[in-house]
């Protein structure tokens, strides 16, 4: 059975653009910004099947080698371009980083889905959660360095390449570990739950630990 | 195997230095240590990667862009590291020698891409270039000053990290045997040398560095 994403896209799209129109202030730029995850999932789906293709490499070592980096990219491009734009405040950028790692994700489950069914719940879970989250954090290391880093020119171009870097090594690790199945997937699944979890526990120590001069 | 034996044993020393430069990131609240934590974590990830896909498939990756953009940035966190610890008056070393720095890293550029892809070795040469041009510009600036010993000894250090690098590079385009024999291994244990050293070394140029503000 052929699926289309973009169809797909349109779905779940709708409502949300709907809503956009009726929403004010940060709710509307939250629910912009899930839009804009969602977009940036379906672009980077394009642009990875096309890499891949001009590779000569299957769809599997793509998503370890290649995907990491076009959709860490593809995420960040929107947060980047709202931040030289609008100059929005820190904490806002920072929480729309999220909001928009939150829509990609959610766009990515549901493609997830669709290939591979929906009948195994336990494993769903896992995976629902192990996916979403990492994508959350690696949304959330580029937030908490933009709400950090963007102070200064040079902590801005170096932290911010910097941190997309680190973001694309930790989702090709996960790729890397989830793709091998058994232990090692359940490894991967893990790293971006304890990661989060660890974040959460953490969060207003984190913030004021990285507020030095 | 002997590649993976190296690998995973200087996945350990970047590991343990990572984790003493978080605990001293933490308890000093300091950015220099910030700093060291996040060189040594985006090269323990970049490390990690390369060392799970070893383990995974028996062989390295074939587009090695992840794990050298993390290497590369590791690099730069270097690079601000030397920033930090850096005296205004190194700024005001002005040699035409320094200008070595660029041109060597440039013409070994030319070289490697004879043998891998134009866009990372570009990047290494800018960021191998402000390595070693920092790190040669403070050693000539604290070589003559006797209570400067701790940034002389870091900026040699520095040096030899640079040198221990290149040498790898230069050995993995002529050498492919997968023994001991390979100097690659050799340049490999001497870079993980390097790693553990530099944690000690920062470590005396901070107290060298309030010595000197306080007299």
């Amino acid at each position: 059975m052929t699926y289309y994403i973009e169809n797909i896209y349109i779905c779940l799209a709708a409502p949300l653009l709907v809503s956009v129109l009726y929403l004010r202030g940060k709710k509307q730029a939250s629910m912009i910004f899930l839009l804009v995850g969602m977009t940036a999932c379906l672009l980077s789906s394009y642009i990875s099947t096309f890499a891949a293709a001009i590779h000569h490499t299957t769809l599997v070592m793509a998503s370890v080698e290649i995907t990491p980096i076009i959709e860490e990219s593809m995420k960040l491009f929107p947060i980047l371009f709202y931040l030289m734009v609008f100059e929005p405040k820190k904490e806002q950028a920072a929480d729309e980083a999220v909001v928009s790692a939150i829509g990609f994700a959610t766009f990515e489950n549901v493609c997830y889905l669709l290939t591979n069914g929906a009948a195994n719940t336990l494993h769903l879970i896992i995976r629902g959660l192990g996916t979403g989250t990492m994508h959350l954090v690696c949304g959330m290391i580029v937030a908490v360095g933009l709400l950090t880093l963007w102070d200064r020119l040079y902590l801005r171009i170096a932290g911010t390449i910097g941190l997309l870097c680190v973001a694309m090594t930790y989702h090709a690790i996960y790729n890397l570990l989830v793709t091998q199945g058994g232990a090692a997937a359940g490894i991967g699944y893990l790293i971006p739950i304890v990661t989060a979890g660890f974040m959460l526990v953490f969060r207003r120590n984190i913030y004021k630990f990285l507020k030095i001069s | 195997m002997i590649e993976t034996v190296e690998n995973a044993a200087q996945l350990a020393v970047v590991s343990i230095c990572g984790g003493v430069s978080l605990y001293r990131a933490i308890r000093r609240r300091s950015r220099l240590w910030v700093l060291m934590t996040l060189f040594y974590g985006t090269f323990l990830l970049g490390l990690l990667y390369w060392l799970l896909y070893l383990l995974f498939y028996g062989l390295t990756p074939q587009f090695r862009y992840i794990s050298e953009m993390s290497w590369y940035t590791a690099y730069v966190f270097l690079f601000m590291i030397l920033q930090t610890i850096a005296d205004p008056g190194e700024r005001s070393v002005r040699k035409r020698s320094l200008l070595l720095c660029p041109v060597f890293a440039a013409g070994m550029a030319v070289l490697y891409m004879q043998f891998s892809s134009w866009l990372s070795n570009i990047c290494s040469a800018a960021i191998m270039s402000l390595l070693m041009y920092h790190a040669a510009r403070g050693l000539i600036y604290h070589r003559k000053k006797p209570q400067h010993g701790a940034w002389s000894g870091f900026y040699r250090l520095m040096l030899l990290f640079c040198a221990s690098e290149y040498l790898m590079w230069t050995a993995t385009c002529f050498y492919w045997s997968e023994t001991l024999e390979n100097p690659y291994f050799w340049f490999d244990i001497l870079q993980t040398v390097c790693f553990f050293l530099i944690l000690p070394a920062v470590e005396r140029v901070e107290q060298s560095a309030k010595a000197v503000a306080q007299t």
